[in-house]
């Protein structure tokens, strides 16, 4: 029996499958939580012999799924409105997730004075990143959360955050998520790079440093050597530009100003000298290069939840400044890139 | 007649029964100068209203609105110029909000009264909420009183556990995007309970900045174009008495309290921005508006 694929409805705006029959995304239209769930070709799509549930489907609509966006549902959001990504790059554990949760946890508390929260499409996504952290979760001392895997085309996921700005503006933020493992793999193999859509069309790259690392005399230069050879492969994968920023995060600096003050001292000499050190290298490939020391969820009672997530949120806002001289643009045509604009 | 349709939204247990049961008394008693007042009983139907309206006289807290139970009720009133409404309030049951936050699915009876509909009138129960907490908070504050700290017994995360904020907040932008794509814009946002808080002696719109902050920032900002206000809405005056629960002597002798005042009317607060009355229908007017 063939199925009326005209009659399907697509929560994606980016989705044509009534015309096509297919998913834009790839995936199987029976998996597909964008594809709404009610209707006699759903019916035939699900295969569905059990009454009540084809019952409830026919009563029911899918809503949006409220969970971290794909590259397309990101590059609708791009198109919509005036947005920024930012990627946030980091190894496991750097702390990524506790900083996108915690920057969403400041329009929870109070009224921000310089941003207000306008909107998200992904609050499932924040919720679940922040619950670790929350007293619902029970736990004597907040624990990291992790990034998922993300089970997306191009293995990067959206979290998305609408603001309004004091001069009433409104800015899309999209804060690309990727497993540290992925960012790790780059740097044995160049070829990765060309699936990093996010870092292609970044405002800002966001470079997490772990400090409790740092800290620490067997992983220290680790750390440095990890960032420094990720920057290298992203320059020559030519998937960065000129116009682009870099932002230093020092991450967990509640563990680092709990340390003695000479450890303390030779920590954050260590991220300072590091980031005079890339600007050196590559100063010329980046429009700017800045740092900011961050403990998005202190475990240690010395610095407030959030410390320095503020700080971050009003440098990515802030424009970033025109290079003197930009080259031409080296644009690699892909799928993925037309879609995020 | 202008016909207009108001959708009663909140999550489970937010008081949208009793504002109804109250709201009916208030209009078929007619003793108390309100803002709209009953123009006939002749249109809609009036059993499950004054079912609702008889628990509320007789201090009895309404018995939950069950799943499968949504209810369209409607009544005629006239405004103080005598332009007459007919008002259909679809009666929802909290879970089918929850329901939209949890599983993240409306029933098509209910996208379709969303898209049918003129106003909203949401509740938020202003004393029982999710409240937004870290685990840093709660050890400090334990530490501060020398209690002890929490189990560490690890919780799964789950979408109930959210604040009440942010709950709202996706109803309402759930409710403007697709596939539901309701057109309204114009909402009342009923602080409910409000007599549990009024002591704190803030108006509605403050106790939202301060408790709601995000909600707040969502309606302030304006992303979705809200037209809205805030109204705190003591719809009782005190906690009734429930059917499943044994009530304590202080609860009985509130309720003997309530029920001994001579206009039954005046058990209910209406606090706006601007004035503090009896008169339910003051959030009504300003939809209707």
């Amino acid at each position: 029996v063939s199925i009326d694929f005209s009659r399907l409805t697509c929560t994606n705006e980016a989705c044509d499958v009534n015309a096509t029959g297919k998913c834009v995304e790839g995936i199987e239209l029976a998996a597909c939580s964008h594809l709404v769930k009610s209707g006699a070709a759903w019916e035939q799509i699900a295969g569905r012999d059990d009454d009540n549930n084809a019952d409830r489907s026919l009563t029911t609509i899918a809503l949006a799924s409220g969970e971290c966006l794909s590259v397309t549902e990101a590059g609708a959001t791009l198109r919509a409105r005036e947005s920024k990504i930012f990627a946030i790059i980091g190894p496991t554990d750097s702390g990524k997730t506790s900083l996108i949760g915690s920057l969403y946890e400041m329009f929870q508390k109070q009224d921000a004075p310089e941003y207000s929260f306008a909107g998200s499409r992904t609050l499932i996504a924040f919720e679940q990143a922040c619950h670790p952290a929350r007293a619902v979760a029970k736990l004597i001392e907040p624990s990291t959360p992790t990034t998922p895997h993300s089970t997306n085309p191009y293995g990067v996921n959206f979290y998305h955050l609408a603001l309004r700005t004091a001069s009433g503006k409104f800015v899309d933020l999209l804060m690309a998520d990727r497993t540290g493992e992925d960012y790790r793999s780059a740097t044995d193999d160049l070829t990765v790079c060309t699936e990093f859509v996010e870092i292609q069309r970044a405002d800002t790259l966001t470079f997490l440093l772990n400090g409790e690392l740092l800290l620490d005399d067997g992983n220290r230069h680790n750390v440095v050597a990890g960032a420094e050879m990720l920057i290298q492969s992203f320059i020559d994968a030519q998937i960065v530009d000129p116009r682009q920023r870099i932002l230093f995060v020092l991450t967990k600096v509640d563990v680092v100003h709990a340390a003695s003050q000479a450890r303390k001292r030779r920590t954050e000499r260590d991220f300072a000298e590091f980031v005079q050190h890339i600007q050196k290298l590559h100063g010329a490939n980046f429009s700017e290069i800045a740092a900011i020391q961050t403990a998005a969820s202190p475990k240690k009672s010395n610095l407030p939840h959030g410390f320095g997530v503020s700080d971050v949120l009003r440098y990515w806002m802030t424009p970033a400044p025109a290079p003197d001289e930009i080259e031409d643009l080296v644009v690699t045509p892909r799928r993925a890139m037309s879609w995020l604009g | 007649v202008q016909k207009r349709s108001i959708v009663i939204a909140g999550l489970p247990e937010s008081g949208k029964t009793t504002f109804l049961a109250a709201l009916w008394h208030l209009v078929v008693e007619r003793r108390s100068e309100t803002q709209l007042r009953l123009d006939s009983l002749l249109d809609g139907e009036k059993a499950h209203l004054n079912k609702i309206a008889a628990r509320w006289r007789e201090g009895k807290a309404q018995v939950r609105t069950e799943s499968g139970q949504d209810r369209v009720v409607s009544m005629s009133l006239l405004d103080q110029t005598s332009n007459k409404f007919r008002l259909t309030f679809p009666d929802v049951c909290g879970e089918s909000f929850r329901e939209i936050w949890e599983e993240r699915q409306c029933s098509v009876s209910l996208a379709d009264m969303l898209r049918g509909c003129d106003s909203l009138l949401l509740f938020v129960n202003a004393d029982k909420y999710q409240r937004h907490l870290l685990t840093v908070e709660t050890t400090a504050q334990s530490k501060k009183s020398k209690m002890p700290l929490p189990s560490n017994t690890k919780v799964e995360w789950n979408p109930r556990l959210s604040p009440t904020q942010v709950q709202v907040v996706d109803l309402l932008q759930l409710f403007r995007t697709a596939p539901i794509s309701a057109n309204v814009t114009k909402l009342a946002l009923v602080l409910s309970l409000w007599d549990k808080v009024a002591e704190e002696k803030r108006s509605p719109r403050d106790f939202l900045r301060e408790r709601f902050p995000l909600l707040h920032q969502y309606l302030t900002a304006q992303g979705e174009a809200w037209n809205w206000a805030t109204f705190g809405v003591s719809a009782q005056g005190g906690d009734y008495i429930r059917d499943d629960v044994k009530p304590t002597d202080a609860q009985l002798r509130q309720v003997a309290k309530l029920k001994k005042l001579d206009v039954p009317s005046k058990r209910i607060t209406v606090i706006s921005d601007q004035t503090t009355s009896h008169d339910l229908t003051e959030p009504i007017k300003w939809l209707l508006e």
